[in-house]
């Protein structure tokens, strides 16, 4: 059985602040909070296309606490993640990490995420949505134990075309080697990092672990060495804003986990379209077949992008073609970077394929044209060049 | 003589229900109590001076909101306040304090085990999926299986074909909610004792089931099908005690017509021709009515009120195999202080709901096999809730009331009835065990009542002192409840109609019995009166 | 030795009766077969003890309850040495001052028993009988049937369903209705609202929960037991008696299948079975051998067929907390007695022993029983299910000498105290028991052996002692069981087939799971034309 934390007045604080909080509070000028996974997050400090644009365009810094990190440890930890996520989520060598899904048994997305492993024996996986019971019972029969071990660090996003430039600064001497999606052990100061080269909002970015006590003086050394590059603390809509323009799949909007989804809501790897992180012909995993037999029959629903016309955000978020209602929006929001609206939609999958126009209901009722993208709407020049660029 | 068109016995919460219904309806409605108050079950009671007990339910959840609406019991002067949890003690030092909050929630189950944090999201996805298909059941007399009338296959057609949309696994799981005892369905997604015994909680309140019975499940999904507050099932105190909701509903008829009188217990229906025609009160008198609505348990609404000739021998050998067996007691408690529970921070927010004292799920379990030996309980569970914490109506400034709802509690013991000495013995356990938890409560003890399973029945009808007017098993749920025969409000008595918590949808403060009651009979009154017309 | 690989039509794993049927069946269909048993002898539950030289006992079940004789002679098992002794073996509620209750298909000799009782049960009898015949009845389609749906999805199963439920209410609505209302319902509840004598609810308590983990106060015991009944009474014959007890079944089942030209192989434990692509590779036994195969019929139980021979990593996680939750708490233990001569039971003559007899003075005493199996303990007074069947079966024992084999259920698979001790103490508290019956009984015993639940387990190869291989409540029968998902593709891995008690319908020896299992791999071989 899992040990029980010391925290025994649960109740005197529903939602609790991250490491980071002392800090991100002090930059929080519009004081605006949003709660994700238990954590109380800055969602805006300043304002977002500020924060946006210098996600795009110069250094920023993010509280991204809101995750579950759970570390993973045993004979058979690849065998195990192979057969929990898509057959391959095992196949991780030292230093790299690898975006995956985890399926259930009907194939549908309970969480996706990303598997880091630091050192040989050092195995990590991040997910947004809290799964221990999932993953539990997915080791059964294997020698890999599983621990959430979220309350024992702090992470934080470096991100921008300066990230790397503003990190090797503050003392993560190497970094310019990293290649995308890979993993290294760092220090600052006598903090430990875990340092990687993962982004979620499609640009250059590092995601940074280090131990809950050390995050201050983490945060502090990397603001104070990287002033140069003047970061800017971002909030969680305008990472957001930056994560649909990537074309990434947000949990609680664009996908209900399997695992407490309402009947109806839960989708399949295939039809959010993200049977690229899978390997339904390799390696058993959980779903695989439920997949395969999705891959002959066909899918009911899709996850698309779209692109709309205008500059309204809609309300009505129900997209309709010309034979009536055939999905809804689930995350729509202005992209700065393209200057126009993007959404994700689920949709009814008999709409692809054709050359159908769609629209959305403006507030007044009028007609907002729409079509369907590939996605990510935006990519990011040079965003996966080693060497990165300098700015 | 006098005539109403509907003569409506007892005043408990259905009876009032059918009452006002019917009263909206435009009929001439007199409700008729044994009792000096009216309430039944749901009754607020001033035994204590300056002290108001809850003496028989004490908290609400299932009232339908549809009943409130209808009845606008809020311009009536119903007030209720939800409670934010529970709390559950283990006396092993541990304790569970819930929450709403499901970021609280998660970490006081992660104390316990981090699995059983996670799993419990997916507990409650499904427990509400189950509560969603439940809940279109229960304003509406249920489907007849046996019957070949057209509405009545076509009802059971579009039930079935509700079932097979929720797919293989979706009825699987719906069999499992209805089947499983309560332990075993909590064993699918829980590994820690303490988890599953807070959960197991609600299986055992008012049931002759153990937690590790089958159809024990049910029960818990039953205690989670109300609407208070939205879609979660919450739990709330009524202000002014329950009593308050009988008086709302009362006022609601009133407001449209309605008469009641107390003191007034029928002894008999009036029966002419195989049709209702009026009642004899026990005083003698007679009133005449178009019909007769009685809202009392099923076996004291036909034997005692009935002449038997009147009705077939097969029948009232069905009537009297109805399973009422009674297994809970209750303690109304003025005190002059609260609680301090050794195990848990007084301040705890979750102290404002339900307190139970229970071990683990085996414990339970035992002390429901002492209750089939008809011994006096060992260690029986003990639910207290202690309303005044939030409503400041119910005992002076810094002043308490509190319920104590006893689990596993025979109606009769081996050695005989329920004497003042045996109560005596019942009240001695319950408060030793509250002390041990909680010690000092005895001396903050201004007055205590116990009532036993023989009392609720004395008092005010409950037979067996069955809390739910007959127990919910299966076998007596649905198209099952009370009978096949009976399950559709009406009696082979032409204008007589049970309205009571022995029909369907069952047990607790519901008010659904009384509203499918009252439907049933203007439908067959409208019925009737067409046909006059045709005629 | 290692190595050596095999290419046969079908492999089939665990040579208990099921195993054997079906092996039976298919060499005859002209298959090449494979059996593979783990124990050194055939048979499992299906096995024969010998206690002294020359005096041999039914080990583990025994009587053979609800075996098809449509498959005796589909195997043609009589000329392979079957012999049938006894049909229809009645029940007998046995009471220690001699007023017994025979609880058998004469209605006339129970109702005269059951009036020196209580006249008013005596007349209830018939009713109650109706009723039990009733319920019986309308579970036997479902009984009988291969892959029962509760909502069938497609029209002929639809119209299946329609016709039955047309057939059931053309009995009368009351009927019907009562029928609905007991189904869900608890034996303990249904006996007391019938009869009032102890006698007589004990036995038929005890009847109805044989084999189970819950007790008759439990929901869903009524139709625990109407299922069992449903099963014995599919055939006229109803419950048999063979020479050599099961075993002598097992002999014969045996004979048969090697006849056919099935290969039978003792002390071959399986290590795993293979798939590839969610398809049957084959097996690979624990010392080396493979087995190539496209079809595998599994008769072992499916916790171990898919967690240990599939083995867990090869499925999806869900399927695997759905095998593992699978309940098997149904446990019971044995107790076999050589007797130096037939023990008095007070006025019961050899007919009246030659049945099943059922000691269990009140509803009560079996319910406590069911009770302490939750604590993991004994019961104080143990319920239990007697056979002498040396009294029919000359060839167990020599002239004069008998043996008695009990059946106790409600036995914790983990005992508290541990079954070291918990196995004498069981064996002294049966004695004890017997000899309120049979004052003699005790000081007849020459030798004796006790099976308690870990020893049916190693030793007949019933994995914890449960014969139904899983619960048969209500959401582990018909088209949930083992498991929904298995009820209807086993697993999505194809060539895999479950024979065993733990697919519908259950336990008892009646080789419908391995009748059910061969129908559909013989269909699915023609399908994919292997």
């Amino acid at each position: 059985m899992s040990q029980p934390s010391s925290d025994l007045r649960t109740w005197d604080q529903a939602v609790r602040p991250t490491p980071l909080h002392q800090r991100t509070s002090e930059f929080n000028v519009t004081n605006q909070w949003t709660t994700e996974l238990g954590w109380t997050l800055p969602d805006v400090y300043q304002g977002v296309e500020a924060e946006h644009a210098a996600l795009r365009n110069a250094c920023t810094l993010s509280d991204l606490n809101a995750l579950v990190t759970y570390q993973l440890a045993g004979r058979d930890v690849g065998a195990y993640l192979n057969r929990l996520a898509g057959g391959c989520g095992g196949n991780v060598k030292t230093g790299a990490s690898r975006r995956v899904v985890l399926s259930n048994d009907q194939g549908a997305l309970i969480a996706d995420g990303v598997i880091l492993r630091s050192t040989d024996k050092d195995w990590f996986l991040t997910l947004a949505v809290r799964c221990l019971d999932w993953l539990t019972l997915s080791a059964s029969g294997f020698d890999c134990h599983v621990e959430d071990v979220s309350e024992q660090l702090c992470t934080f996003a470096v991100e921008g075309p300066s990230a790397c430039a503003a990190l090797l600064a503050a003392g993560c001497g190497g970094l310019e080697a990293l290649r995308p999606g890979a993993v290294r052990l760092l220090q600052i100061g006598t903090a430990n990092l875990v340092v990687a080269r993962v982004s979620a909002t499609g640009g250059l970015g590092y995601e940074v672990r280090c131990s809950a006590e050390d995050a201050l003086f983490v945060f502090d050394r990397i603001y104070r060495d990287a002033a140069l590059f003047r970061p800017v603390l971002v909030g969680q809509h305008a990472r957001d804003v930056a994560r649909l323009e990537a074309g990434h799949p947000k949990v609680g909007r664009d996908y209900h986990p399997a695992t407490t989804a309402n009947r109806g809501e839960s989708r399949t790897v295939l039809e959010l379209g993200l049977g690229g992180l899978i390997g339904i012909e390799g390696d058993p995993f959980s779903g695989r077949s439920a997949l395969k037999k999705q891959q002959l029959s066909g899918a009911k629903h899709a996850l698309v992008g779209l692109e709309l016309d205008g500059s309204e955000v809609p309300v009505d978020l129900r997209l309709s073609d010309a034979s009536g209602v055939v999905g809804k929006l689930t995350s729509v929001s202005w992209s700065p970077s393209l200057k126009r609206i993007v959404a994700l939609a689920d949709v009814e999958a008999k709409v692809l394929g054709s050359a159908n126009r769609f629209q959305v209901s403006s507030r007044t009722g009028s007609a907002i044209s729409a079509a369907i993208v590939p996605r990510p709407f935006y990519i990011c020049p040079n965003a996966r060049r080693t060497p990165p660029d300098a700015h | 003589m006098e005539r109403f068109d509907v003569v409506v016995i007892g005043a408990g919460h259905n009876s009032l229900t059918a009452a006002a219904y019917l009263a909206r309806a435009g009929l001439s409605v007199l409700t008729l109590e044994k009792n000096d108050y009216i309430g039944g079950a749901a009754v607020s009671r001033e035994i204590e001076p300056s002290f108001i007990y809850s003496s028989c339910s004490y908290a609400l959840s299932l009232l339908r909101p549809e009943i409130i609406r209808d009845l606008d019991l809020t311009q009536h002067g119903l007030r209720v306040m939800p409670y934010q949890g529970s709390v559950t003690l283990t006396g092993d030092g541990r304790y569970i304090a819930s929450s709403s909050h499901p970021d609280v929630m998660h970490r006081e189950l992660a104390r316990h085990s981090a699995r059983d944090a996670d799993a419990y999201m997916r507990y409650g996805r499904d427990m509400r999926q189950q509560a969603d298909l439940v809940s279109p059941l229960l304003m509406q007399a249920p489907p007849n299986p046996a019957s070949l009338r057209p509405k009545e296959l076509r009802k059971v057609m579009s039930f079935l074909s509700d079932a097979q949309s929720l797919g293989r696994d979706g009825l699987a799981d719906a069999i499992r909610f209805w089947t499983l005892s309560a332990s075993d369905l909590l064993d699918r997604y829980f590994e820690s004792d303490i988890v599953k015994a807070h959960l197991a909680a609600s299986a055992v309140i008012g049931t002759g089931l153990g937690p590790m019975s089958p159809g024990s499940a049910y029960v818990m999904l039953h205690h989670r099908i109300g609407g208070l507050d939205g879609p979660n099932g919450a739990w709330g105190y009524v202000r002014g005690g329950m009593g308050a909701v009988s008086m709302a509903i009362a006022s609601a008829l009133r407001s449209h017509g309605g008469e009641i009188r107390t003191s007034s217990g029928v002894s008999e229906i009036k029966v002419s021709k195989k049709r209702a025609t009026g009642v004899v009160l026990e005083s003698g008198v007679e009133i005449d009515a178009g019909v007769v609505v009685s809202g009392l348990e099923l076996k004291r609404s036909v034997l005692s009120l009935l002449d038997w000739k009147e009705l077939s021998k097969s029948f009232v050998e069905q009537v009297s195999k109805f399973k009422t067996r009674g297994s809970s007691a209750k303690l109304n408690i003025a005190l002059d202080g609260l609680p301090e529970f050794t195990d848990i921070p007084s301040d705890c927010p979750s102290l404002d709901g339900d307190v139970r004292l229970c071990g683990t799920v085996v414990d339970m379990e035992r002390a429901y096999d002492d209750w089939k030996e008809k011994v006096m309980p060992r260690d029986p569970y003990l639910e207290i809730v202690i309303p005044s914490r939030l409503d400041p109506t119910l005992a002076p400034p810094g002043k308490h009331v509190a319920s104590v709802f006893v689990q596993y509690v025979p109606d009769k013991l081996i050695d005989g009835s329920w004497t003042d000495a045996k109560r005596s013995e019942l009240q001695d356990v319950v408060l030793s065990k509250i002390e041990k938890a909680a010690p000092g409560f005895k001396s903050k003890i201004r007055h205590v009542e116990t009532r036993t399973p023989e009392d609720l029945e004395n008092e005010i009808g409950l037979t067996q002192g069955n809390i739910f007017h007959g127990e919910l098993t299966l076998d007596q749920l649905l198209f099952n409840r009370p009978l096949p025969e009976l399950a559709q409000y009406r009696t082979p008595i032409g204008g007589y109609y049970l309205c009571g918590s022995s029909m369907h949808p069952g047990g607790g403060v519901m008010g659904a019995p009384g509203a499918n009651a009252a439907r049933t009979i203007l439908a067959d009154a409208r019925l009737r009166a067409a046909r006059r017309i045709s005629a | 030795m290692s190595g050596r690989s095999n290419s046969f039509d079908v492999a089939i794993v665990g040579g208990g009766h099921n195993g054997l049927v079906a092996a039976g069946l298919l060499a005859k269909a002209g298959r090449r077969v494979v059996l593979c048993e783990a124990l050194p002898t055939l048979g499992s539950a299906c096995g024969t003890s010998t206690l002294v030289p020359g005096v041999r006992v039914p080990k583990c079940a025994h009587v053979v309850s609800g075996f098809p004789p449509s498959l005796i002679r589909q195997l043609k098992l009589k000329k392979y040495g079957l012999h049938v002794l006894q049909k229809n073996v009645g029940r007998v509620a046995l009471d220690p001052d001699g007023r017994h209750i025979p609880l058998c298909a004469s209605a006339g000799a129970t109702r005269e028993a059951i009036f020196s009782w209580s006249s008013r049960d005596a007349d209830a009898w018939s009713g109650f009988s109706k009723t039990m015949d009733a319920l019986v009845r309308a579970l036997r389609p479902v009984y009988a049937e291969s892959a029962p749906k509760l909502i069938p999805d497609n029209l002929r199963g639809r119209l299946e369903w329609l016709r039955h439920y047309v057939g059931e209410r053309k009995r009368g609505a009351s009927s019907f209705q009562k029928v609905l209302r007991l189904l869900p319902s608890n034996a303990a509840d249904f006996l007391d609202d019938s009869f009032e004598t102890d006698l007589l609810k004990g036995a038929l308590s005890l009847d109805a929960s044989i084999g189970s983990f819950h007790g008759p106060y439990s929901p869903g015991s009524l139709f625990y037991w109407a299922w069992q009944r449903a099963g014995e009474t599919a055939s006229a014959s109803g419950t048999l008696q063979v020479a050599g007890g099961p075993g002598g079944l097992t002999a014969a089942l045996t004979k048969a299948a090697e006849a056919y030209g099935a290969e039978l192989k003792t002390s071959a434990p399986v290590q795993s079975i293979t798939a590839k692509d969610g398809q049957i590779r084959g097996l690979v036994l624990q010392n080396g051998d493979e087995v190539s195969c496209p079809i595998v019929i599994s008769t072992v139980d499916p916790k171990a067929t898919y967690l240990q021979l599939l083995g867990p990593r090869n499925l999806d996680a869900g399927l695997v907390g759905d095998v593992n939750r699978i309940r098997m708490r149904g446990s019971s233990a044995k107790v076999n007695l050589a007797l130096e001569r037939i023990p008095t039971f007070p006025k019961a003559d050899e007919s009246t022993l030659a049945g099943r007899l059922l000691l269990a003075p009140s509803l009560l005493d079996v319910e406590r029983a069911s009770n302490s199996q939750k604590y993991g303990i004994l019961p104080d007074h143990p319920v239990m299910e007697v056979t002498l069947p040396s009294i029919m079966d000359e060839t167990l024992t020599p002239e004069g000498r008998h043996v008695l084999s009990v059946v106790i259920p409600f036995m914790p698979f983990d005992l508290d105290r541990g079954w070291d001790a918990g196995g004498d103490i069981l064996v002294d508290k049966v004695v004890k028991t017997l000899g309120e019956y049979s004052p003699d009984l005790p000081d007849l015993v020459m030798a004796g052996e006790v099976l308690v639940p870990p020893d049916i387990e190693s030793h007949c190869g019933v994995a914890r002692a449960d014969w139904h291989q899983g619960e048969l409540t209500l959401d582990q029968s018909m088209m949930m069981r083992p498991t929904p998902q298995l009820a209807e593709e086993a697993g999505s891995i194809k060539g895999l087939f479950l024979g065993g008690a733990g697919a519908h319908p259950g336990g008892g020896l009646t080789g419908r799971p391995a009748l059910h299992a061969v129908a559909a791999a013989v269909r699915f071989s023609k399908e994919t034309r292997l």
